[in-house]
């Protein structure tokens, strides 16, 4: 039996989707999965607009994730006093010690090897601030990145609303992504308008 | 630099264990010391001398969002060219570095840098345990990467606009030695060589920044093909030394170059180099040439 979800997906990466016979796991393949079935976001795109919405996207996974990854993997409050419990929390004692431990040397190796361990909190968080900035200079006042949505707008709603709803000990990052007020109202309009439970 | 015609002075330095950080470049002014690009750009702004005037915020917004792209995408495979892939390592950047240093440090730096990538690509694409695997995946991703640039850049001169931008700079950084450093193994550098935009914009900058550097190689390229033996013209296909005759100073000009690289901050070293008058210089140690 497999419990936290990375152990589900094939490659060892959320997220992943399960499609008949199919696991296709990460963003990009899912993308490719569902424009193979003819569903795709952004054929109406420019190659020049295409090329903009990879940028931005890898701006995400390259600060966003990173900082994620810092704040609950390095900094000692959230690391105690929820990310150990969570991930541990579906092994007997002492397999869930060890595994965190691992995980939390695989996390930290990744952060050393992109140059972001040695950062400070605030430096992670002027980081943020910085990609938040770009996002919501980009956005404007229209209601999707490209006029109608596409992966980018997935992906940071995925982002934004998980950081401004998980309740976490440092809630500096959350303060952060919410100065942008205008990431916010993208989180909550696509929340209301695919996520609405009846 | 060279874009927006800062008077500075270049010493070529090729030993890293004498600069402040242990790293290179470095550049100096006055009794200010500044090591990385981001660093070297502040600085530049608050003398007002700025790249990226002719930006608005949603095109400084798209320019950083590509920095971060190259960053994620480009930098891993060009790690992987330079350190992990065996063939180019035995035969291109080990070579360079154990010429360009000097003992003891030719036998440290060089494995030091080694495994610092190794480090990097392990960290990044651990989950892959085949070399050739991830040797695929990364130069895929590199190259779906220089597709999006070549997009991206179209046919128009630079990426923004008619004036070049610091975004320009980062970009002719990575891709300049793509296209002439004479790997063994070139992958990546004959598909960049297949894209036409992208080679004539490094081709332009280079003619446009750094002519007489070009003429140099030239004439260089054309004494060796009578004298030189084969490694050496093939050491020489670096464009980047100034000053000719003496073949140490190539190989510490390709050890800088390697090493900026190697560090990501290619930027700084290509913006610097090859400038007339002098108000910042590069730290150096004892540089004998």
């Amino acid at each position: 039996m497999r419990w936290n979800a990375e152990f589900m997906s094939p490659s060892g990466r959320v997220p992943f989707i399960k499609c008949g016979a199919f696991v296709v796991s990460e963003l990009e393949p899912i993308v490719q999965f569902a424009a193979n079935k003819g569903v795709t976001l952004c054929s109406r795109l420019s190659t020049e607009e295409k090329a903009e919405m990879r940028a931005y996207m890898s701006l995400i996974t390259n600060v966003l994730v990173n900082a994620e990854l810092y704040i609950s993997w390095l900094d000692e409050e959230t690391f105690n006093a929820v990310t150990k419990v969570r991930n541990s929390s579906v092994y007997p004692w002492p397999l869930g010690w060890l595994q965190t431990r691992a995980k939390r040397n695989a996390v930290a190796k990744r952060l050393k090897a992109l140059n972001w361990h040695d950062k400070t909190l605030d430096q992670v968080l002027a980081d943020v601030e910085q990609c938040c900035n770009s996002l919501s200079q980009r956005l404007g006042d229209r209601d999707y990145f490209f006029g109608t949505p596409t992966e980018l707008d997935a992906l940071v709603f995925g982002h934004v609303f998980t950081i401004i709803t998980t309740r976490l000990p440092c809630r500096k990052l959350a303060e952060t992504v919410k100065q942008n007020k205008s990431l916010v109202a993208l989180a909550q309009r696509v929340d209301e308008q695919y996520f609405k439970r009846p | 630099m060279k874009f927006i015609g800062v008077p500075v002075r270049v010493r070529e330095s090729n030993n890293p264990f004498f600069t402040p950080k242990g790293q290179l470049p470095v550049m100096r002014d006055g009794r200010k010391v500044l090591t990385n690009f981001e660093e070297v750009v502040e600085h530049l702004k608050s003398l007002h001398y700025s790249t990226d005037v002719h930006l608005n915020t949603m095109r400084t917004a798209e320019a950083s969002a590509f920095t971060q792209y190259l960053q994620d995408k480009l930098y891993p495979a060009y790690q992987f060219a330079w350190w992990v892939d065996e063939k180019n390592y035995s035969e291109l950047t080990r070579p360079i570095y154990a010429k360009a240093l000097r003992i003891p440090f030719n036998f440290y730096y060089p494995s030091k840098y080694q495994k610092a990538a190794k480090d990097m690509i392990d960290a990044l694409y651990g989950e892959h345990t085949d070399l050739r695997e991830i040797e695929k995946t990364i130069y895929s991703e590199a190259e779906k990467c220089l597709k999006t640039l070549s997009d991206r850049l179209g046919e128009s001169e630079y990426f923004f606009g008619n004036r070049p931008s610091s975004f320009d700079a980062t970009v002719f950084a990575y891709l300049a030695p793509l296209v002439k450093a004479p790997f063994p193994n070139a992958t990546l550098s004959n598909y960049l060589k297949g894209i036409a935009n992208l080679s004539r914009f490094v081709a332009r900058i280079n003619q446009k920044n750094f002519r007489h550097v070009t003429d140099e190689y030239n004439r260089q390229n054309a004494k060796k093909h009578s004298t030189g033996t084969q490694s050496e013209r093939e050491a020489a296909n670096f464009p980047n030394q100034t000053r000719n005759k003496i073949l140490a100073a190539i190989f510490a000009a390709l050890a800088m170059t390697g090493y900026a690289i190697a560090n990501g901050m290619f930027q700084d070293l290509k913006d610097f180099e090859h400038s007339g008058d002098y108000n910042e210089m590069f730290e150096n140690e004892e540089d004998d040439n």
